[in-house]
């Protein structure tokens, strides 16, 4: 992309959880590129070490804090050490998910499966935005983003929990959209669709072995349900996350936007 | 700058939201084209804009005149010699009617300008948007589509036509990457509004700030979002950061009603 923010973020520092090689680093690196500095978390330390040098390459501040989003007093510690070496908090990025395996065809419905999504998308998510929330009061507002799915309106019977982990989700930030609202905190969703050069490269390659053909040939028809006949990348996705972090949104909240080059419609 | 060398033609230019989209495009580093009715408005805003260090043209236009809508979008053409924008803002307000009361031609009147004249001003930039290989649509909704009010009867038909339209619209030319999005806003601190507060205290006595304070109290926000705030959700789907959305309507309100 692009496009040129420079300033949009400026002096403002955001957390970003979920940080991977994938839509959680380029998050973090569009919202550097528009002046923030990034508090990196995920529960992996060693891709945020590489997102830690990419952001301090573009001149902004980085702290990398490694955190299991499911445990609550790691989310107390994350947003503490924020605090601690970044100076405040503006910006929460709710990236981190967990999945159902979809590798084994699933036969059936078992709530079992849904617990880990639960836990890590749906509370993971809330205990995290709680911890933020009195920063977020302290700097006079701020916006909580939270990254959901295409499969909030298109579930895959495969990943039942996920896709009702991020429905609850979309219903959660609307709620805490009203009630936050009086404190200028601003809550919204970005709903991405198919995202090609991420963590769904593995289930497109994944297709393809099962079905004998090439990748491309896989990413080319998921692409042609699009409008746009294209898939995402991470980067694409991430300007609809810098759109909802910036003072360009600030009287939007309680809205999901569905960012999938137009394969549903809303 | 969002909008750094593009070129963005804004329908409805007047002393409210058309203006407002128009100085948030300039601020972004877009070149414009003013399309009203009235040449007096687009004359003030073209003025506004260069006062921005922004180029700027103007074609006083009824969209309801096909020839009209293809006269402005030519004049994008020889000024600027491409169109990367459209934002569909003009419209009509409506006659305040029960449905068993309303006149239907007066519905009529209303659809013609929000439906068909908006259709015929994308119809006349299509071309040109393919030949350039993308393009982005931006259509101006109404919060009216989510939550009716009574007497806006013809006004909400029209919208929720519109709506749908986008719909197609994005299914139809996203093979030619033009997109296509709807911006939803509702109460808007700007001209009109402020103009219809200071009539219901002349014709009930509420004060302009009873009125307000009420409204404001039904949005997350607590407050009533500025047409110049709202202006800046037109810019994201105008600019790159929106590459890989169409199809999609984005609610401005403040948090009243939550999409």
């Amino acid at each position: 992309m692009q496009v040129e923010t420079t300033g949009l973020l400026d002096g403002r520092v955001a957390i970003v959880s979920g940080v991977g090689p994938g839509l959680g680093r380029s998050i973090a690196l569009t919202l550097a590129r528009a002046g923030a500095d990034v508090a990196l978390a995920a529960r992996r330390p060693e891709p945020l070490t590489d997102v830690a040098a990419a952001v301090e390459g573009l001149g902004r501040r980085a702290a990398v804090i490694p955190t299991d989003v499911a445990d609550p007093a790691q989310c107390d510690r994350l947003v503490a050490e924020t605090v601690d070496r970044l100076g405040r908090v503006d910006v929460l990025v709710n990236n981190a998910f967990s999945e159902e395996d979809w590798h084994d065809p699933f036969d059936g419905f078992d709530p079992n499966r849904w617990r880990e999504p639960i836990a890590v998308n749906l509370f993971g998510s809330l205990g995290l935005t709680q911890a933020v929330v009195p920063h977020l009061r302290a700097a006079g507002g701020g916006s909580v983003i939270m990254i959901t799915t295409l499969s909030v309106k298109n579930p895959v019977p495969l990943l039942a929990g996920y896709a009702a982990s991020k429905r609850a989700l979309t219903t959660a930030a609307q709620v805490m959209a009203r009630e936050l609202g009086p404190h200028q905190i601003r809550v919204n969703c970005v709903a991405p669709g198919h995202i090609r050069g991420g963590s769904l490269d593995e289930y497109f390659a994944w297709i393809a072995e099962r079905r004998g053909v090439d990748v491309d040939t896989v990413a080319a028809e998921i692409a042609s349900m699009n409008a746009l006949p294209h898939l995402a990348t991470p980067d694409e996705i991430a300007g609809a996350v810098l759109f909802f972090a910036s003072d360009l949104s600030r009287v939007v909240t309680g809205q999901a936007l569905d960012v999938n080059c137009g394969r549903t419609l809303g | 700058m969002l909008l750094k060398d593009k070129v963005g033609i804004v329908s409805g230019v007047g002393p409210g939201f058309g203006k407002e989209i128009a100085l948030a495009f300039a601020r972004e580093g877009s070149d414009l084209v003013l399309g009203a009715r009235t040449e007096s408005y687009l004359a003030e805003v073209q003025a506004e804009v260069e006062g921005l260090g922004l180029r700027a043209r103007y074609a006083p236009t009824d969209i309801t005149d096909q020839a009209q809508c293809d006269r402005l979008v030519q004049t994008a053409i020889d000024e600027f010699g491409r169109v990367d924008v459209l934002v569909n803002n003009a419209f009509a307000a409506d006659v305040f009617q029960l449905f068993e009361d309303v006149d239907l031609d007066a519905w009529r009147r209303i659809v013609d300008v929000n439906l068909f004249g908006s259709l015929q001003l994308t119809k006349s930039v299509i071309p040109v948007m393919k030949d350039q290989g993308g393009g982005s649509i931006v259509f101006v909704n109404s919060m009216i589509v989510r939550k009716i009010l009574p007497l806006q009867g013809g006004y909400a038909t029209s919208k929720g036509a519109l709506l749908t339209a986008a719909h197609v619209l994005a299914k139809e030319l996203g093979p030619y990457k033009i997109r296509v999005n709807s911006i939803v806003p509702g109460w808007m601190w700007g001209p009109s509004v402020q103009g219809y507060f200071a009539l219901m205290e002349k014709q009930t006595g509420k004060s302009v700030q009873d009125q307000y304070d009420e409204i404001a109290s039904q949005i997350a926000l607590g407050l009533i979002p500025t047409d110049d705030d709202c202006a800046n959700a037109a810019v994201f789907f105008a600019s790159d950061l929106s590459s890989v959305i169409t199809g999609q309507a984005l609610d401005v309100n403040g948090g009243e009603v939550f999409h």
